[in-house]
């Protein structure tokens, strides 16, 4: 592309109109609420997709990636991958994991052998995932007779195929201990790529899919040991929140947990619920 | 080098050779002026004599004659009788002969016609005598005019033959002019061929030469070095371009040198620029989280005051409730305490009904058997005093504690009431606290929108310079292309290295699959991953497409974008999970919802380019 288009392009604003009607679409369909000051984000996120599809503006990016062309390209997902955040580390907010290694896990006993169920809602490029993912194992190598499995969703495409990858930058692992690091990643060969990646064996573990919290889930109800929906709630609007927080619910065990992010609170949705910590809540038989 | 340089140049070559046909021409034009000239000259003098001859041997004939005429026409008329004298005239003859002699004695007269001169002068002289008087000088005259008329005719044979061979000497000098002509010119044809074709050869040669060199130039390859540095104008040529070559190296090597930095500084500029980038798209989604649960806080903040504001409203009413109730076991204590007062007058009363029944018992007894049935009252009423006196006692008794006891909860309730009213205070002012930090929070709240929203722009830019420097990159690397057109060292043992573009591994990881929706179903193919990689359908056919639509102002509906059934998603993909899935009937929001399992055969070939760590 030509300098000056791209110049053209970062030169772009959003219009009230077109911001309306993104926001209006974000909440119809993903039950994400923008309040008026996300403008400038969605203009900021968005000229990225104008850049790369070289359109040259918001109306006609617009236009085009709602139509039915736009979802048959896939400008449509790239939209909202742009759109919603995907803000994850490894063993964010360790106090959850600590709770989760050091209250459930040594209380959990196995009902028929059947394998510890844990998912990741919002699992954005999958970091979450595989922190449980090495924790659960970790506690596996004591326990030869437990098993698990993790199931991890989001709603963007691109996050979700990026977490299947397991390939992530070697600074992001910098947090991690050291022994951990070793038993569960493998470097790039080529010294000069700086890419870290997940064993098999923990990628194997993780099963990923694609799912709009909004809509409904394929789990079974009451079934789930634990759930973390971390900092993804936070997006959504108050109807939508009690919607997906009472969903959740449905889905855990009598007795399992829910884990939400450190700022949010969910008691005044559910009375099925009650607070075993900050953010994390146990279903009440 | 100047073009002034007179030296072995091809203008010299190629006067010298004409310089060779010229003279070859020259000397042939001399043959032939030298030939000619001849043939003209002989041709001129031949004429004069050809011209005096004849007039001679015309004029002298007929002089002859006429004096024969004369002669016999003298001898017919006067019957010439021995002794007769005639009388002649040869000196026209002698006139004729001396005149021609003078005009011929210019001439160079052939040599028969010099020897034959004096043969007829003296004829001329023997005829000279004017008068024939015998037949025997007559005879002798006529004998003398038969020698001369003799005489001429050979003078004219010889002059016939002397035209022959002048003829044949004429023609001959053509034949040696033709000669000389075909021989010099052949070798001067010859010579200037061959050393044409030396010429042509040798600036071929050195044409080719220049022509090989500039075209390896031409091509890039500025390590040859010319061949031919000979001083004629090819060599000038080829020390031209040998220093259009070595100039052009130089500035090449510069620009290399110069791009190689380029280079080096873009994509280490690139690099940091991607780093920010990162950097500051993972600030902006923090930022943005940030902000997120800030607006969470914030409302669980504005909860709080709310519910601060309402305890203390509680508060203050159960503060007046105690007190309420304070004041009223006060008024009971009072009230207890003037029971108690009035229990004392109870027992008076009682004391003194005792005294008063003990009178009356004496008074009975006194009245002996009147009295009997008053003595039984008087005992009745003794009972009867006895007994309100210790119930009046037991009364005091309980008063006295129940004083105590509502004297202890009025105390206690003043406690309390003085504690209430604290915590009313203290409630009162923690909903005071919660209503600022809702305030604060609401500053924090807005600043932070603000800081989010710098950040968002700050993400927007270095995306943007992380854009531009990958333009630089590109720019630079095709510097380098075009640079590397040219070869200016003989063996290049360095070999510039790529830069490493940040995603470019992601990008390769991530092309080779997409997902394809087919059958309601949705499949990873090789073929394209997300839109933004080529094959996805252009928004220029878009965008023709809708133009032509508005066109025709259709109301049609298009299409929804089919999605998988959910049944099948499940069916297909969650088959392995114990059979624990629940079959969702029905789905509100068709776009999104995919629930497909994501699994890619390829995924782990990708551990190849991985290893343990050390």
């Amino acid at each position: 592309m030509d300098y000056n288009e791209t110049v053209n392009i970062y030169n772009q604003k959003l219009t009230l109109e077109e911001f309306t009607k993104v926001q209006r679409f974000m909440l119809e369909s993903l039950g994400i609420k923008l309040s008026p000051i996300k403008i400038v984000m969605v203009n900021s996120r968005l000229i990225k997709r104008l850049k790369k599809t070289g359109i040259s503006n918001f109306k006609d990016y617009l236009d085009y990636a709602m139509s039915p062309e736009g979802k048959q390209s896939g400008e449509f997902e790239c939209m909202i991958d742009e759109l919603t955040t995907h803000k994850t580390e490894f063993f964010r907010e360790p106090e959850h994991f600590n709770l989760l290694k050091d209250r459930i896990l040594l209380n959990y006993k196995a009902e028929s052998f059947k394998p510890f169920k844990i998912w990741s809602a919002g699992c954005s490029t999958g970091e979450e995932a595989y922190t449980m993912g090495m924790i659960l194992s970790e506690f596996q190598e004591g326990n030869p007779y437990f098993d698990f499995n993790i199931y991890a969703t989001d709603i963007s495409n691109s996050s979700v195929m990026k977490a299947f990858r397991a390939i992530y930058n070697k600074e992001t692992i910098k947090t991690i201990d050291q022994k951990l690091v070793k038993k569960y990643f493998l470097i790039s060969k080529d010294i000069t790529e700086n890419k870290i990646r997940v064993v098999k064996s923990l990628r194997e573990k993780v099963h990923f899919s694609i799912l709009n919290l909004v809509d409904d889930y394929f789990f079974q109800n009451d079934s789930l040991d634990v759930i973390f929906c971390r900092n993804t709630l936070i997006y959504f609007d108050d109807e939508s929140k009690r919607k997906v927080v009472n969903k959740l619910i449905e889905k855990i065990k009598p007795g399992g947990y829910l884990f939400v992010g450190l700022s949010e609170t969910i008691s005044q949705y559910s009375k099925a619920i009650s607070q075993v910590s900050p953010s994390v809540y146990v279903k009440i038989n | 080098m100047g073009s002034n340089r007179i030296g072995n140049t091809i203008s010299s070559k190629l006067i010298l050779g004409a310089i060779f046909f010229l003279f070859a021409f020259i000397l042939s034009y001399l043959i032939v002026s030298k030939g000619l000239y001849d043939i003209e000259k002989s041709h001129a003098s031949f004429q004069q004599q050809q011209l005096q001859a004849n007039a001679f041997i015309t004029d002298l004939t007929a002089a002859s004659n006429k004096l024969s005429a004369e002669l016999w026409s003298n001898v017919a008329n006067s019957e010439f009788s021995g002794s007769t004298t005639f009388r002649y005239d040869a000196s026209s003859i002698s006139a004729i002969y001396e005149n021609s002699k003078k005009t011929m004695s210019n001439l160079e007269m052939p040599d028969y016609f010099q020897r034959a001169l004096p043969e007829i002068s003296n004829l001329l002289k023997q005829l000279g005598q004017s008068s024939v008087n015998d037949q025997q000088s007559l005879n002798a005259k006529q004998n003398l005019l038969a020698q001369l008329a003799q005489k001429l005719l050979d003078l004219n044979k010889q002059e016939n033959q002397y035209l022959q061979d002048h003829l044949t000497s004429v023609s001959n000098i053509h034949i040696k002019i033709r000669l000389g002509i075909i021989i010099w010119m052949s070798i001067a044809v010859f010579l200037s061929t061959l050393f044409y074709i030396i010429t042509i050869r040798s600036l071929r040669k050195g044409i080719q030469g220049a022509l090989k060199f500039s075209e390896q130039i031409a091509s890039g390859d500025l390590t040859a070095t010319v061949k031919n540095r000979s001083n004629d104008e090819i060599g000038q040529i080829n020390n031209a371009l040998e220093k259009l070559k070595l100039k052009l190296k130089d500035t090449l090597i510069s620009i290399k040198d110069f791009s190689t930095s380029i280079m080096n500084a873009s994509s280490e500029f690139n690099s940091g620029s991607q780093i920010i980038s990162s950097g500051a798209g993972s600030q902006a989604s923090a930022a943005e989280e940030i902000t997120a649960a800030m607006e969470q806080i914030a409302e669980g903040i504005k909860q709080s005051a709310k519910n601060a504001t309402e305890t203390g409203h509680i508060a203050k009413n159960a503060f007046e409730g105690i007190q309420h109730g304070a004041n009223k076991v006060e008024s009971a204590l009072a009230v207890i305490e003037d029971i108690a007062r009035k229990n004392s007058i109870i027992k008076e009363i009682s004391y003194q009904t005792k005294i008063l029944s003990i009178n009356a018992s004496v008074e009975a007894a006194r009245a002996a058997e009147v009295g009997r049935g008053f003595a039984v009252v008087a005992e009745e009423v003794k009972r009867l005093a006895e007994t309100t006196q210790s119930s009046a006692t037991e009364i005091g008794i309980v008063s006295k504690k129940g004083v105590e006891l509502t004297r202890q909860s009025a105390d206690d309730l003043r406690l309390l009431v003085d504690e209430f009213q604290k915590t009313a205070e203290l409630v009162s002012q923690i909903a005071e606290a919660s209503n600022e930090h809702n305030y604060t929070i609401d500053q924090i709240n807005s600043s932070l929108q603000e800081l989010n929203n710098i950040t968002q722009q700050n993400a927007s830019s270095a995306e943007e310079l992380a854009a531009s420097s990958d333009d630089l990159v590109k720019l630079t690397q095709s510097l380098e292309d075009s640079i590397s057109y040219f070869k200016l060292e003989e063996a290049q043992v360095e070999v510039q290295e790529e830069p490493v573009v940040e995603n470019e591994v992601h990008e390769k990881v991530v092309n080779e699959t997409y997902i394809r929706e087919e059958n309601g179903l949705f499949h990873f193919s090789k073929e394209r991953m997300f839109s933004d990689h080529e094959d996805q359908p252009s928004f220029s056919s878009y965008k023709s497409k809708i133009e032509s639509e508005e066109k025709e102002i259709s109301e049609e509906i298009p299409a929804a974008v089919k999605t998988p059934s959910f049944e099948t998603v499940i069916e297909n993909e969650f088959i392995d999970d114990k059979k624990e899935i629940k079959v969702v009937k029905e789905r509100k929001t068709a776009i999104h919802q995919k629930g497909v399992r994501i699994n890619l055969t390829d995924n782990d070939n990708l551990d190849d380019q991985f290893e343990k760590m050390k």
